[in-house]
């Protein structure tokens, strides 16, 4: 999953994006709006946390903006608490809401949930064969045991389980599994799949060769 | 009595007093003149009639014959006016010399009294009203009394519908009057019930809400543009209020966040010391942040509510400059930007610790947005008695856009909040109070690219007492 922060306050964007990148988030950092805005057209990001006091153009402007080209799911994040920024925010198309200061684990969970509803999920657990995949906890289980995954390959598993049954591409899963400034790594991705197959059996994930991997 | 408390009824009960006096005034005298009138045309008809009847006198050239009684005898024509067949009714009568009775007409009435007597050979002629009857007389030469009268009913009567009619005119105005005056009155205070409902509408939060009233050079109307001033001055300071409170929030908000979020971020799993030591710093920094942030609202609040008590006192303004350009003298240094000095005396009457903060804010601002190798110029003089400091910069200047709002609370230049040199955006807000305290002015001019020069002038002597009132 990969997650874009738009944030002028370069403390908490480093604190965002480490916590992210922790839970097994791709994440790509932008100082200011105009950036946030040219990384959100080129990129389709999973998420986006976007701040609304912004240098160079406000966060209400590059939704409006952004929102004319994409669906991508928004989470607003302002000091601001009045309740017509809310309404404001939420009527130009942002998808969720997070008064600062605000607790991390909610942040974390708010994204986890706008990534779930962007896929169609109502539910938190997907159940593959004998292999269930917790979306809240970030867990994988295998006949109810839990599996030790990297934050990365629980984060491939379940990518490849939202889009269950279609083949995605190595690029797609490039550019939602991995930051901009680690996708030149090619290889990285074969690494994360053979490792997945080692911990849960060679079939979860298939491969079809030029085309992409698919969860069945 | 009391009168009632309603403007309008006031004004009304007091312009229907007036009227009723003129118009009774004008019905009154008007009546007696009439009256007077119809007394002279009944008089000048007597008078004539008197003067027709001396013709029934026995003229002066009939040599009077002893024996003979003299004749009283008028012409037939004449004699039918008197004798009671006619509308008008004349009578008469004639009195001898000697005040007997020589004749009078059919229908005159009995017992006329005789008018007194002139001197002997004088004439006189006059009127008198006797009970309802009218009467002319006149006294010859010779002493013969000749009377003509007449009842006056017919003129009481016209009189009388006279003052009918002029009551029922007199109403008419009066109630007409009443009614203008009224409408009028109505109209007069009609803004004020405009200026009633839009107060009201204000006191209950709608401060946006404006009196509109037509007549804006009446005396109401002038009243209003005050009032709509007064709003409008209210309405802007609580917006502005609401302003800063919104941005205190904003500000305070975020390092907490950074806080929270450094913190519950580090805690989610075992660490080593470094990452703790670093999110410790930066927690602290964060504090930091937080500490002065409130230490500058506190101040600014301390000034806003007239609490920041100034000790003025008379001192070399040129010495403050020094000494605050040689506390900022190793960050200089640091930066490799030069300060220069241009420092003359220049006596002000200020409190000097203020002073120097403002000093020290303006040149920690020029030292943040100077790049290296620029340099600071700092100056006093000495001007029509007032001291003043400059401080001039070479960094990239403020934005014409930019420049009427920097001293604004909270505000901050794009450019300044990206480059994360600028505090909250207190520090020029705060130069201003303390100047504004100093009765001092700030200002700033700035191009674009070459650099910006603030310049304080501060008073060099105290204030007179009605001046220093002023907040």
């Amino acid at each position: 999953m990969r997650v874009l922060i738009v944030e002028d306050e370069p403390q908490l964007l480093s604190s965002l994006a480490q916590a992210l990148r922790e839970e097994g988030y791709a994440v790509d950092e932008a100082g200011d709006g105009e950036s946030g805005l040219e990384k959100a057209k080129i990129w389709d990001y999973d998420a986006i946390v976007l701040d609304v006091m912004l240098p160079k153009m406000s966060g209400f402007v590059v939704l409006e903006r952004l929102r004319m080209r994409k669906k991508t799911p928004v989470l607003m994040l302002t000091a601001r608490t009045l309740t017509r920024d809310r309404v404001r925010g939420l009527d130009g198309g942002a998808d969720d809401y997070l008064a600062k200061p605000f607790e991390l684990p909610e942040l974390l969970a708010r994204v986890r949930a706008l990534i779930r509803r962007a896929a169609g999920n109502a539910t938190t657990a997907l159940t593959i064969g004998d292999v269930t995949v917790d979306l809240a906890g970030h867990t994988v289980t295998q006949r109810g045991a839990p599996v030790a995954l990297t934050a990365r390959e629980i984060t491939l598993i379940e990518y490849l389980a939202q889009h269950r049954g279609r083949v995605v591409p190595r690029e797609q899963l490039y550019m939602h599994l991995f930051d901009e400034d680690e996708s030149s790594l090619s290889n990285l991705l074969d690494v994360h799949i053979s490792n997945i197959r080692k911990k849960l059996g060679h079939e979860l994930i298939s491969t079809r060769r030029g085309l992409g991997y698919s969860i069945e | 009595m009391r009168l009632p408390e309603s403007l309008r009824l006031r004004i009304q009960i007091w312009h229907g007093l007036l009227l009723a006096a003129v118009i009774t005034g004008f019905a009154l005298a008007d009546y007696r003149y009439q009256a007077a009138n119809g007394l002279r045309r009944l008089d000048d008809e007597l008078s004539l009639q008197v003067r027709n009847l001396v013709d029934g006198l026995p003229s002066p050239q009939q040599v009077p014959r002893p024996g003979v009684p003299r004749e009283f005898h008028l012409p037939a024509s004449r004699a039918a006016m008197f004798d009671g067949s006619q509308p008008a009714g004349y009578y008469y009568a004639v009195w001898r010399r000697n005040g007997s009775l020589w004749t009078q007409s059919a229908a005159a009435p009995v017992d006329i009294p005789r008018p007194v007597p002139p001197a002997p050979n004088e004439s006189l002629t006059g009127e008198r009203t006797r009970g309802l009857l009218r009467e002319a007389f006149m006294f010859t030469k010779p002493g013969v009394c000749l009377i003509v009268g007449r009842s006056m009913d017919t003129e009481r009567a016209a009189m009388r519908e006279y003052a009918r009619r002029l009551t029922a005119i007199s109403s008419a105005v009066l109630v007409l009057g009443l009614a203008i005056g009224w409408w009028i009155a109505t109209d007069a205070i009609r803004p004020i019930g405009v200026i009633t409902a839009s107060a009201r509408r204000i006191a209950r939060g709608e401060l946006n809400e404006r009196i509109s009233i037509r007549e804006q050079n009446s005396e109401l109307g002038r009243l209003s543009a005050v009032l709509n001033e007064t709003f409008a001055q209210l309405d802007e300071s609580f917006a502005r209020q609401k302003r800063f409170t919104a941005d205190a929030a904003h500000e305070l908000r975020t390092p907490v966040a950074i806080i929270l979020a450094k913190a519950q971020g580090v805690l989610t799993r075992e660490r080593d010391a470094g990452t703790y030591r670093q999110t410790l710093e930066d927690c602290v920094g964060a504090a930091r942040r937080l500490r002065q942030l409130t230490e500058s609202l506190l101040q600014l609040a301390a000034w806003d509510s007239g609490e920041g008590a100034l000790k003025l006192k008379d001192c070399n303004l040129a010495d403050i400059a020094r000494e605050s350009a040689v506390l900022l003298q190793p960050l200089a240094e640091e930066r490799d930007i030069a300060i220069k000095f241009e420092l003359p005396p220049a006596q002000c009457w200020a409190d000097p610790g203020c002073i120097a903060q403002v000093l020290l804010n303006l040149l920690t601002n020029a030292l943040n947005h100077t790049p290296a190798k620029g340099s600071i110029t700092l100056r006093t003089w000495a001007d029509s008695g007032d001291a003043i400091f400059s401080i001039t910069d070479t960094g990239a200047g403020i934005t014409a856009e930019d420049l009427p709002r920097i001293f604004d609370r909270f505000y901050r230049a794009d450019g300044s909040r990206s480059r994360n040199t600028g505090g909250a955006g207190l520090g020029l807000a705060i130069c201003k109070a303390i100047a504004d305290a100093h009765h001092a002015k700030i200002e700033v001019r700035s191009t674009v690219g070459s650099g910006s020069t603030f310049t304080v002038r501060i008073p060099g002597q105290p204030l007179s007492e009605a001046s220093s009132t002023a907040p």
